[in-house]
């Protein structure tokens, strides 16, 4: 949400007419909030539009055609050079007069050097300046792709809360007390998810999952119910998700347990293995 | 008059070391750059020196632009425009008081400038033209502005924020 005093802000710092006192908190506003980072994006993009309203001057005709003269100069690979350093014309001339001789190189030579220093750091400014500028787009990119991210985490955090509030519900109705729920996650996609309700008593439960990528071809997801005290997992049958990656699942285990504190869901062959081979792709933590 | 299409492809090109591409994207951009750098410095040498600086830049630079996610021609105005504020301001701050160049906003350009803005984009008053170009083209903050005209900041701020979103739904519905 941008209420009345974050959007005169941001119109404010596309100009840059921000007073600095005010910038670090609404650049922290920013960075919570994707729809800001957005709307300040658009009125920079705007502001081209005053750019236009000065009046239109030809600039001088002779400025591309230096530009690009200066530009053929300037490839990446081009430095400074020195000049190169003056040959001894004879050894057996006299040391005052080969002093004398050296004092115009070694002046030339200090220029230059002092020259290449200052087109040195001119170099660096520049480029430190490029930099800035497109570290400047780099940074609203950035912006946006951590509200993306919080507002993932807002997504998630509202399932486990549904999730929740269906246990509390469940129990406090009495009829499924000893249903277990619980949430699967990845480390592989934050955006991968889970959950589980397990009935211990009748020994069967239901997994729902959302966002899981397509399996590739000639593999199958698995779901394992794994035990406290048990060494292997137990398999509780492999399933398929839509083409959105969502999947609702209706399983029971294939042995009997009694203490499951982990599930998880592995990639595996086609048909399913005996234990888990392939690689977890959500689990509880 | 934004040619966005292919630019990606053009800033390729001049990170790849084509003096082509650069000679394009100045037939481009070079007018609107010199334009407003001009109205900023009220200097020819001083516009002629940045434009030349926006566009070495571009030159060395390009391969670090992600012209897919953001506009060149937002790139280039930025760059210019701060250079063209921080060059002027340095320079203005050198001169004694009386000799420095007085804000164009109320003369027979700064008018001329806010009907140029009133036509492309309708709808806007002059109090927000007004406002918009102080702070873009004379970098003053909204405070400096409040100081100067004699309104409140509040209401500054409210005539840029207004101001700003007719252009931003301009610029969406493309110019």
């Amino acid at each position: 949400m941008i209420t009345e005093e974050l959007h005169e802000q941001a119109a404010l710092y596309a100009l840059d007419a921000l007073p600095a006192e005010e910038r670090n908190e609404f650049l922290r506003e920013v960075r919570k909030n994707q729809k800001l980072a957005i709307l300040i994006e658009e009125l920079r993009n705007a502001s081209v539009i005053i750019a236009r309203s000065a009046a239109e001057v030809e600039p001088p005709s002779t400025l591309k055609a230096h530009i690009l003269n200066l530009a053929s100069k300037e490839k990446p690979s081009s430095t400074p050079t020195l000049p190169a350093r003056p040959s001894h014309q004879s050894k057996k001339t006299s040391a005052a007069h080969g002093l004398n001789s050296l004092i115009p190189w070694a002046l030339a030579a200090g220029f230059a050097i002092f020259a290449g220093i200052l087109w040195g750091n001119n170099q660096r400014y520049v480029s430190a300046e490029a930099k800035l500028a497109a570290q400047h787009e780099v940074v609203t990119g950035l912006f946006t792709k951590i509200a993306d991210l919080e507002n993932n985490i807002e997504i998630k955090d509202k399932e486990i809360a549904g999730v929740k509030d269906l246990l509390q519900q469940l129990q406090k109705s009495n009829r499924l007390a000893n249903v277990q729920l619980a949430t699967l996650s990845s480390k592989l996609d934050a955006s991968f998810f889970g959950s589980v309700a397990w009935d211990k008593d009748s020994q069967e439960g239901v997994l729902q999952v959302r966002r899981l990528p397509e399996p590739t071809a000639g593999h199958d997801y698995q779901l394992w119910l794994i035990e406290s005290g048990r060494s292997l997992p137990v398999s509780a049958g492999i399933f398929r998700v839509n083409p959105d990656g969502s999947a609702r699942v209706h399983f029971t285990s294939m042995q009997p347990v009694t203490d499951v504190t982990t599930f998880a869901v592995t990639l595996e062959k086609s048909g399913g293995e005996s234990e888990p081979k392939g690689s977890i792709i959500i689990t509880t933590q | 008059m934004d040619v966005i299409g292919d630019e990606p492809q053009l800033l390729a090109r001049i990170g790849n070391g084509d003096e082509k591409a650069l000679g394009d994207l100045y037939d481009r951009y070079s007018r609107l750059i010199y334009s407003m750098v001009l109205r900023i410095t009220h200097s020819e040498s001083e516009a002629t020196e940045i434009v030349q600086d926006v566009f070495l830049t571009v030159w060395r630079s390009a391969t670090s632009f992600d012209a897919e996610r953001a506009k060149i021609s937002t790139w280039l105005t930025t760059v210019a425009r701060n250079k063209a504020i921080d060059r002027h301001r340095t320079l203005q701050r050198r001169l004694p008081e009386g000799e420095r160049t007085p804000s164009l906003a109320h003369s027979n350009q700064g008018t001329i400038e806010v009907a140029r803005l009133s036509s492309m984009v309708g709808e806007l008053s002059s109090n927000q033209c007004h406002a918009i170009q102080l702070a873009f083209f004379e970098g003053l903050t909204h405070l400096e502005m409040a100081d100067r005209s004699g309104e409140t900041p509040k209401t500054v701020k409210s005539h840029i924020r207004l101001g700003m979103e007719k252009l931003r739904q301009k610029a969406k519905g493309g110019e």
